[in-house]
C-alpha cells in the first residue's frame, strides 16, 4: 500500500466523519431547540368514565385543541379563549364590583377614571334597590347615576345623581320595579281584591317588556359609548318616571382649582408624586370617583408620606383581612380630601385610609368603600375584582 | 484555483447535510421546514405574543381564587371559565356541560334506562304517582296513578325530593324494588314488588280529536322517537283519520337520524338536509326507501319559536316539498349541528361542527341585533297564529289552544268537512313533565 493511498483513505474517512457530523449536528441542534416547544396531542383526551378532577391548565389546553380541530369556523386568535374564560369566571361570581369589560368597554372605563367621558357624560353604577350588604344576589341591580359631569350632556338634559335607568331607546332595562308590581297584583287577585283581568293585563305587559328588554350591562354600554347620536332615556327619580332626550358628546370633568385628582391606574402613583412635589398642603377632589386598582391606591398612600397602620380590607367566610400598612417617608403634610355621595370604591378607601393617617375630609362619602383590583388582559379587555371592604379598625 | 473550488464544494456539501439533519424532524412528517425554523439557527426568535393564552387564563383563575373577598368553589370557577372560553366563539350552541348536565343530556338523547315506568311528582310524604306507562313493569305489578309511594325497599322516603326518590327506584335491569304504597280506600299501605326493566321514555303523545282529526305531539327527537311516531300514526289510521296535526311546538330538537327516519314516512330517497363541514366537505342526508306511507288527508304542522333544530328540519322539509301546511309562529332558527366530546371527569363539550341547509337551500340561521333581540331566522309559517295567553291555554286541547284550533280549521277548509270542537279534557297539572322512575 502506497503512502498516497493511505492518506487518501484517511482523507475519505475524515470527510465522511465530517459529513455525518454535520448531519447529526443539525439533528441535535433542532432537538435541543424543540425541547421548549410545547407539544399538544389528542392522546390526553381519551374519554373514560373516571371522575378525577382535571387541573384547569390541562383543561384549557385540551379544550382549546378540541375547538381548533372541530369547530365549524377557523378560530383565528386563540387569546379570545383566555379572555372569554376570564369573562366566564368573573361573571360566575355574581358580584357587582367584580366586572369584566370587553376591549371597548374597558377603554371607556379607563378614560372615565381619568375624567374624560363619551356618551351621556355620567358615572353609572350597578346598585341594588335597597341599601345593605355586599351580597344580595337575589335582587336585580339597577343602573344608577352616581354623578353627572357638570356641563356634560346628561347634566344639560337635567339628569341627576340618584336617577336610575328604566329604559334606553324604548328598550326596557330589566329591573325589579315592574316585576314587584306584577307580584303585588297577583297577590291582590288571589285575595279577590282585583279581578282576574288585572293579572292578565300585567302578565301581557310583562311579556311585551321582556320581549324587548336589554340587560343592565348593555344599557351601561349604550349610555357610556358614542359621541354623536341621541339617546332617549327613561329614568325613575324616586317614584316619578321621567324621560330625557340626551345628545351624546365628549365631556370632561372639571376639577376644583388647585385640587389634585389622583388616578388609581398603573403609573398613577408616579403622576401623584410629580403633582405633589414641593407642596406642604394638598387638596384632593375625589367627587365622581369610584373604582380603580387597589395596589396603585396603596402606593399613592405611600407617596403621600403616610407610615404605619391605616385600617384594613375586611373579607368574608373566614378569609383573613388585609391590613393597610403604609411605608411612606413619614413626612407630615396637610391633606384635605373633598368627597361627596359619588365618592366610593377605591377612591373612598383612599379617603378613609388617609383620614386615619391624619387627613381632613370635606363632605360625606357613600360608605361603599369596596376595594377592587383592576387588571388589563393582553387583548385590551380587562376586569375588576372585589377583594373586600374598608374598615378603619385593625385586622383580625 | 482548483483546490479552492474543492474546499468550497466540501463546505457546501457539509452545509447541505447540516440543513438536512436540521430539517429531519419536518421531513419525517412529510413537510418542508418553515422559514421560522431556520431563523432559529441564527438565534432569531419568532415574534410570539408576550403571554400564552393558557397563562392569562391560569393567572386570572389563581387571582380570583386567592384574592376575591370570599371563598370560591374552585370546580365551579373552573367550569365557569371553560363555559366562558367556549362562549367566546359567539355561538349559542357551542357550550361546556359540567358533569351533572352532561349526564342529563346523555339520558335525554338516549331516552331509555332501567326502572319501573311511571312518572313521579312531589308530595310531603314521599312521591305521588302521576302517570303509569302502558305495559310497563309498574302497570303489570298493579301500581296506579295517584298512588302515594312512602317507602322504597323498606326505607321511608318522607321529605325526600322527587329526583332522589326516582334515582332510588331506578336500578339495574332485572333487579327488584319493593314500594310501600298508600292508596285511597285501602286502610293499610300496600307492598308492591316490581321487577325493573328497560324503560323507553315516551317522546310521542297522540290522540284522536273529534271529527276524525288525529293529533301527534313530538316532544323531542331521541332514539326511540321514530318507532313511537310510526306506532302512533298506525293507531290513528286504524281509527279512521280525516286529517293529521303534528305538533312540534316547544320541541328543542334531538337526533338527526331520528328526524330522517320520521321523514322517510313522507318521502322516499329524497335529500332532507345538507351538512357543510368546516373543511368544505358536504354531507347529504337522504330519506330511507320502503317506509313511505299512503294517505290522502291533509297534514298540518304546528310550530313556534321554541321549535328548534331537528324540529325545524322536519317542518322545513315538509314545507319545502309542499307536504304540509305550517301553522303557528316562526321557528327558532338553529341551522347548525353539534358533536359532544366527553372529558374524563364526566363533563363534556358540545361543539358546532357543521351548518345545515334545507332542500330549498335557504339559510334559516337565527340573527340577533347587538342587544340580543331577534331580527330574523327560523322557518316562516304558512299561516301565522300567535298563541293567546289568556286564559292560560292547555296545549293539545282544541277549545283552549287557539293554534291547534286554527290547524283544525285549515284541515276543514281542505277537506270541506266541519269539525265541532270537543269538551275540554282535564289533565293533572304538570304530571306529563314529572320525572320518570
Amino acid at each position: 500500500m502506497g503512502k498516497s493511498d493511505r492518506s487518501s483513505i484517511y482523507r475519505s474517512a475524515g470527510f465522511m466523519v465530517l459529513c455525518l457530523g454535520a448531519a447529526f449536528g443539525g439533528i441535535l441542534l433542532r432537538e435541543q431547540q424543540s425541547i421548549q416547544e410545547p407539544v399538544f396531542g389528542l392522546d390526553r383526551l381519551v374519554a373514560s368514565t373516571g371522575t378525577q378532577p382535571i387541573p384547569e391548565d390541562d383543561y384549557f389546553t385540551e379544550l382549546a385543541e378540541i375547538l381548533k380541530t372541530h369547530y365549524v369556523d377557523p378560530i383565528g386568535d386563540e387569546m379570545k379563549f383566555a379572555t372569554g374564560g376570564v369573562r366566564g369566571m368573573i361573571e360566575s361570581l355574581g358580584d357587582l364590583h367584580s366586572l369584566y369589560y370587553d376591549k371597548n368597554e374597558f377603554r371607556l372605563l379607563i378614560s372615565s377614571l381619568q375624567g374624560k367621558y363619551e356618551g351621556i357624560g355620567a358615572d353609572l353604577a350597578f346598585l341594588y334597590p335597597t341599601k345593605g350588604s355586599n351580597d344580595e344576589s337575589d335582587a336585580i341591580p339597577r343602573v344608577t347615576v352616581l354623578s353627572v359631569v357638570p356641563g356634560g350632556p346628561a347634566a344639560k338634559a337635567g339628569m341627576k345623581p340618584g336617577d336610575w335607568i328604566d329604559s334606553v331607546d324604548g328598550h326596557w332595562v330589566i329591573n325589579s320595579q315592574f316585576i314587584n308590581k306584577a307580584r303585588e297584583i297577583q297577590q291582590k287577585v288571589q285575595s279577590k281584591e282585583l279581578p282576574q283581568t288585572a293579572l292578565d293585563d300585567i302578565r301581557r305587559e310583562l311579556k311585551q317588556r321582556a320581549d324587548n328588554a336589554i340587560t343592565p350591562v348593555r344599557a351601561w354600554k349604550r349610555l357610556m359609548a358614542g359621541v354623536a347620536e341621541r339617546v332617549e332615556i327613561g329614568v325613575f327619580r324616586g317614584e316619578n318616571r321621567m324621560e330625557f332626550d340626551v345628545g351624546k358628546a365628549l365631556s370632561e370633568r372639571p376639577k376644583l382649582p388647585d385640587a389634585i385628582r389622583p388616578v388609581f391606574l398603573p403609573g398613577g402613583e408616579k403622576q401623584l408624586a410629580a403633582a405633589i412635589a414641593g407642596k406642604a398642603s394638598l387638596r384632593f377632589d375625589l367627587r365622581g370617583m369610584s373604582t380603580g386598582d387597589y395596589r396603585v391606591m396603596a402606593d399613592c398612600l405611600n407617596v403621600l408620606g403616610y407610615k404605619g397602620n391605616l385600617g384594613s380590607i375586611v373579607r368574608q367566610n373566614g378569609r383573613a383581612s388585609i391590613p393597610i400598612v403604609a411605608k411612606g417617608s413619614g413626612q407630615k403634610r396637610q391633606v384635605v380630601m373633598v368627597v361627596d355621595g359619588s365618592t366610593r370604591g377605591v377612591a373612598e378607601v383612599f379617603a378613609l385610609a388617609a383620614k386615619k393617617g391624619g387627613a381632613k375630609i370635606e363632605g360625606a362619602s357613600a360608605n361603599r368603600a369596596v376595594a377592587t383590583q383592576l387588571d388589563m388582559l393582553p387583548d385590551g379587555s380587562g376586569y375588576t375584582l372585589n377583594i373586600g371592604t374598608y374598615s378603619a379598625g385593625g385586622s383580625k | 484555483m482548483k483546490g479552492l473550488l474543492r474546499v468550497a464544494g466540501v463546505l457546501l456539501l457539509l452545509c447541505g447535510l447540516f440543513v438536512f439533519g436540521y430539517s429531519w424532524r419536518d421531513l419525517q412528517r412529510k413537510k418542508l421546514p418553515s422559514a421560522e425554523t431556520f431563523s432559529a439557527i441564527f438565534g432569531i426568535k419568532p415574534a410570539k405574543p408576550k403571554v400564552a393564552p393558557v397563562r392569562v387564563f391560569r393567572d386570572a383563575f389563581n387571582h380570583i381564587k386567592r384574592d376575591f373577598y370570599k371563598n370560591v368553589d374552585e370546580t365551579k370557577l373552573k367550569y365557569a371559565g371553560l363555559q366562558g372560553m367556549m362562549g367566546s366563539l359567539g355561538d349559542p350552541h357551542t357550550m361546556f356541560m359540567e358533569p351533572r348536565i352532561a349526564r342529563e343530556f346523555k339520558l335525554e338523547t338516549k331516552a331509555q334506562f332501567a326502572g319501573i315506568g311511571a312518572r313521579l311528582g312531589p308530595d310531603p310524604l314521599g312521591a305521588r304517582v302521576g302517570i303509569v306507562f302502558e305495559d310497563s313493569p309498574a302497570m303489570k305489578a298493579g301500581l296506579k296513578a295517584s298512588d302515594l309511594i312512602v317507602a322504597v325497599d323498606g326505607k321511608s322516603v318522607a321529605g325526600t325530593d322527587t329526583d332522589s326518590i326516582v334515582l332510588k327506584i331506578r336500578g339495574p335491569e332485572g333487579t327488584r324494588v319493593t314500594l310501600d304504597v298508600v292508596r285511597e280506600g285501602e286502610p293499610n299501605p300496600l307492598k308492591i314488588t316490581i321487577r325493573r326493566a328497560k324503560i323507553v321514555t315516551p317522546t310521542v303523545m297522540s290522540k284522536m280529536l273529534s271529527g276524525g282529526i288525529g293529533y301527534i305531539q313530538i316532544a323531542v327527537f331521541s332514539e326511540p322517537t321514530a318507532d313511537q311516531f310510526e306506532a302512533a300514526w298506525n293507531k290513528l289510521d286504524s281509527q279512521g283519520m280525516n286529517g293529521l296535526v303534528i305538533d312540534l311546538r316547544n320541541n328543542p330538537g334531538g337526533l338527526l337520524e331520528s328526524v330522517r327516519d320520521i321523514l322517510s314516512n313522507f318521502l322516499e330517497n329524497k335529500p332532507v338536509v345538507t351538512l357543510k363541514m368546516r373543511d368544505g366537505d358536504e354531507e347529504r342526508t337522504v330519506t330511507l326507501v320502503g317506509r313511505k306511507r299512503n294517505y290522502s288527508y291533509p297534514i298540518v304542522v304546528l310550530v313556534n319559536e321554541e321549535s328548534a333544530s331537528a324540529s325545524e328540519i322536519m317542518a322545513g322539509v315538509l314545507k319545502d316539498y309542499k307536504m304540509a301546511t305550517l301553522v303557528g309562529e316562526h321557528t327558532y332558527g338553529k341551522a347548525s349541528v353539534q358533536n359532544v366530546i366527553p372529558f374524563r371527569d364526566g363533563s363534556s363539550a358540545k361543539i358546532t361542527i357543521a351548518r345545515y341547509y334545507l332542500p330549498s337551500g335557504t339559510d334559516i340561521g337565527r340573527k340577533l341585533d347587538e342587544d340580543g333581540l331577534f331580527v330574523s331566522g327560523g322557518i316562516k309559517v304558512d299561516i301565522e297564529e300567535k298563541l293567546q295567553d289568556t286564559p292560560a291555554p292547555v296545549l293539545g286541547e282544541p277549545n283552549s289552544d287557539n293554534q291547534l284550533a286554527r290547524a283544525i280549521k285549515v284541515i276543514e277548509q281542505k277537506t270541506g268537512r266541519k269539525v265541532a270542537l270537543g269538551e275540554a279534557q282535564f289533565s293533572q297539572l304538570g304530571a306529563d313533565t314529572w320525572p320518570i322512575a
